[in-house]
């Protein structure tokens, strides 16, 4: 199943993630529906790195919610969604 | 031929003024390794089990490792331990830096100090050689002013203090000890414990590098470590911010406390985040012997506030503890109080989360300004947050309240106040949020020292929801491949605090265990950083020379548990203790994981299983007679069956 035009999101890039981008705010564009699209919107922004982005987690929320709640509650991409990338929060 | 250690424990009676030595042979030193389960090993045998935290009977170990002063980044740790006076229970924490390796150094593995001083005294420890040196001139000075006396009459500017500071001399219960300023045994209040017995610091320097088995495996490893700092995420980060990069992750994740447990999500966290330090104040950076990872930022200004650099800088615990559990949003008012506890020796974790306290009841009018002698201590309020440590330090007017502590001041407060407390067996949350991440619900409550975020990796790392790299187990993620030797072969979501999380949360403890019985930092090693288990198991053969294997080291981390388990039984502490406070059970607000809450029962329920995996009774937990035997505890039999 496809998004019939596909949906234009914007990313944030939070964190530690922000030193392999040369900017913190960019655009991704997917026709997957959720989760698929996540994978896509990462992969497209992590071609844009810099340098090679190391191995890490990373907490994907859409419009403020986490993206695995969204993803239960069947949500439906829309233009202009906003993805953020958070990097997985270790102890202090 | 002995390598890595001394083969010396040095013993001092403050009451006597009488100094000897114990030796021990290899069983012993393979059965207890050092930091952790060295310093029970004493305080088991020799505080009497009504003993008050503040009585000459109650015993302060200053522990380094077998591995300790070998030339292995992320191995400088040493942990000072006691009967806490903030927890009735067993009080440890740990502290990086050159103390460590300086004792060893210095010929000796551990330190027991015994007794009380009859007028302030400071330990000199140098060469194998003992003074009990007067430290009347001292009292009442800082930790860095202490320091530098210290190192001015002894004439070596290298001599390593590891002291206290006005709060430890004044038994506030949550004073730290303090090494060179910035080099903290944060929790606990072992300041406190220092203060009780007139001591203002101990002091070292030696001269002599001990041997090791294996010096080419170290020369190689510390090699191969320095080149994958910049690979490692999170070694690169803390390389160039030090800790304080977690702040703004913990806020765009919704697991930054804020208001004290209110919220968790702060709106003033751009204003107080690493990149603000970085742009508002001068930031230098500072390392741990041997370590090349140089996570230690050191910081300084002149306007609106004089922060000395002698003091460092704060990491995540400390700018979370003056800024959002405060809901103030002044890098400068944060970074000060930073400075001011170091100077204080005041463990920061505790005194943020208490003056949260204070200002949570203030706002609900359960505190008013007849408690606090007209003066209004408010959310966002970051002067009344600064006033406030003086008070504390110097235990004037409300101050004297507040420096009992969060929960022991809520009961002389009464009117509903201790619902605001948030601690666990009277020692205050550190800065996370376990409605975020559940695996900290276990970790508050199942921390044998009160609530305390070391004592597992924390649960993001094994998210499968977490998305941007892979848990399946034929392509596992970097993060779940370095702990299949402890037998996680499947992730747990952050948001479970079931039998999976239970289970996940005991492996991880005692690898965290072992860690602090190796005094072994966790910035340095797997799951998330470089040093894999593999690693570890032959860091320790190389120094010590000793066969050991992975499963040996393991062992030591369930043994010290399993010691901290019946030192608490034994000073009165039960399984109710093991709780935490009731709005970890109502929802969370704020951030993306608004809404969610620890299920009670499923949570107690995973309490009960991690008994059982222990080998303790469900029930209670009490250590079933099998399992000290099993762990060659079984001199502390007799004990334990008087608690069943």
């Amino acid at each position: 199943m496809t998004i019939k035009g596909g949906v234009k999101v914007s990313v944030e890039i939070s964190g530690w993630l922000k030193s392999y981008f040369a900017e913190s705010s960019m655009c991704a564009v997917t026709a997957s529906p959720l989760p698929e699209a996540i994978e896509e919107v990462i992969d497209q922004i992590f071609q844009r790195a810099i340098s090679t982005v190391p191995q890490g987690g990373i907490m994907v929320t859409i419009n403020g919610s986490r993206a695995d709640k969204l993803i239960k509650n069947e949500y439906q991409l829309q233009d202009g969604d906003r993805f953020c990338l958070i990097p997985i929060v270790a102890g202090g | 031929m002995m390598f890595g250690y001394n083969g010396k424990i040095l013993h001092v009676d403050l009451t006597e003024g009488k100094t000897w030595i114990d030796e021990h042979d290899t069983v012993w030193y393979r059965t207890y390794m050092g930091g952790r389960n060295v310093a029970l090993y004493y305080l088991l045998k020799e505080v009497p089990a009504d003993a008050d935290p503040f009585a000459p009977e109650n015993v302060l170990v200053f522990a380094a490792s077998v591995i300790t002063g070998a030339p292995v980044p992320g191995t400088s740790r040493f942990t000072v331990a006691a009967k806490s006076p903030l927890t009735g229970s067993f009080g440890e924490s740990q502290a990086g830096g050159w103390w460590g390796p300086e004792l060893k150094w210095a010929g000796y593995d551990a330190v027991v100090i015994h007794g009380k001083a009859k007028k302030p005294v400071f330990l000199w420890i140098h060469d194998t050689q003992v003074e009990i040196r007067d430290a009347e001139v001292l009292w009442g000075k800082s930790t860095g002013e202490a320091t530098a006396a210290i190192r001015e009459e002894l004439g070596d500017p290298k001599i390593r203090v590891a002291g206290i500071g006005q709060a430890g001399e004044n038994l506030v219960r949550f004073a730290c000890v303090v090494d060179q300023g910035r080099h903290t045994a944060g929790r606990c209040g072992l300041g406190a414990v220092m203060g009780s017995k007139n001591l203002k610091a101990v002091a070292c320097r030696g001269n002599k590098r001990l041997p090791t088995a294996n010096p080419d495996y170290i020369k190689s490893f510390a090699k191969s470590f320095a080149e994958r700092v910049p690979k490692n995420a999170d070694t690169n980060q803390l390389h160039q911010f030090g800790t304080s990069n977690y702040f703004a992750n913990a806020n765009a994740g919704g697991a930054l406390p804020t208001r004290n447990w209110n919220q968790a999500q702060f709106e003033g966290a751009e204003k107080c985040s690493h990149e603000a330090i970085h742009a508002k104040l001068h930031v230098e950076h500072d390392r741990c012997f041997a370590c090349t990872v140089r996570c230690k930022q050191v910081i300084s200004a002149e306007k609106p506030y004089h922060i000395d650099p002698i003091y460092g800088g704060p990491e995540f615990e400390t700018m979370t503890s003056f800024s959002a559990i405060c809901g103030c949003d002044n890098v400068y008012a944060m970074c000060k109080a930073h400075e001011l506890c170091n100077a204080y020796g005041l463990d920061t974790i505790s005194t943020g989360a208490t003056i949260a306290w204070a200002m949570e009841c203030f706002s609900k009018g359960i505190l008013t300004e007849a408690d606090t002698e007209g003066s209004k201590i408010v959310f966002g309020d970051h002067e009344a947050m600064l006033k406030s440590i003086h008070m504390i330090a110097k235990r004037e007017g409300f101050g004297d309240l507040l420096a009992e502590g969060s929960a022991v001041a809520a009961k002389k407060v009464g009117r509903g106040a201790e619902q605001f407390s948030m601690s666990v067996k009277g020692q205050e949350f550190a800065m996370h949020e376990p409605r975020s991440k559940m695996g900290l619900a276990y970790h508050f409550a199942l921390s044998p020292t009160g609530a305390d975020h070391i004592q597992a990796e924390h649960d993001g790392a094994f998210d499968p929801n977490l998305t941007g790299y892979t848990h399946k187990a034929d392509t596992p993620s970097f993060f779940m491949e370095q702990v299949y030797p402890l037998g996680i072969l499947e992730p747990v979501p952050s948001l479970s605090a079931g039998a999976d999380k239970a289970r996940m949360f005991f492996l991880l403890q005692h690898h965290f265990s072992f860690m602090d019985v190796l005094n072994i930092c966790v910035f340095t090693t797997a799951p998330v950083r470089i040093t894999t288990f593999d690693e570890i198991t032959k860091i320790v053969k190389a120094v010590t020379g000793w066969n050991v294997t992975f499963w040996e080291i393991m062992k030591s981390g369930e043994r010290g548990m399993t010691m901290a388990r019946c030192f608490n039984l034994k000073h009165g502490l039960t399984a109710k203790d093991d709780c935490l406070p009731e709005r970890m059970f109502t929802p969370a607000k704020g951030g993306p994981q608004e809404g969610s809450y620890i299920p009670k029962e499923t949570f107690l329920d995973g309490i009960r299983l991690y008994y059982e995996m222990c080998g303790w009774n469900g029930n209670t937990g009490v250590p079933t007679d099998g399992k000290l035997v099993e762990l060659s505890l079984d001199w502390l039999r007799s004990e334990m069956r008087d608690k069943r």
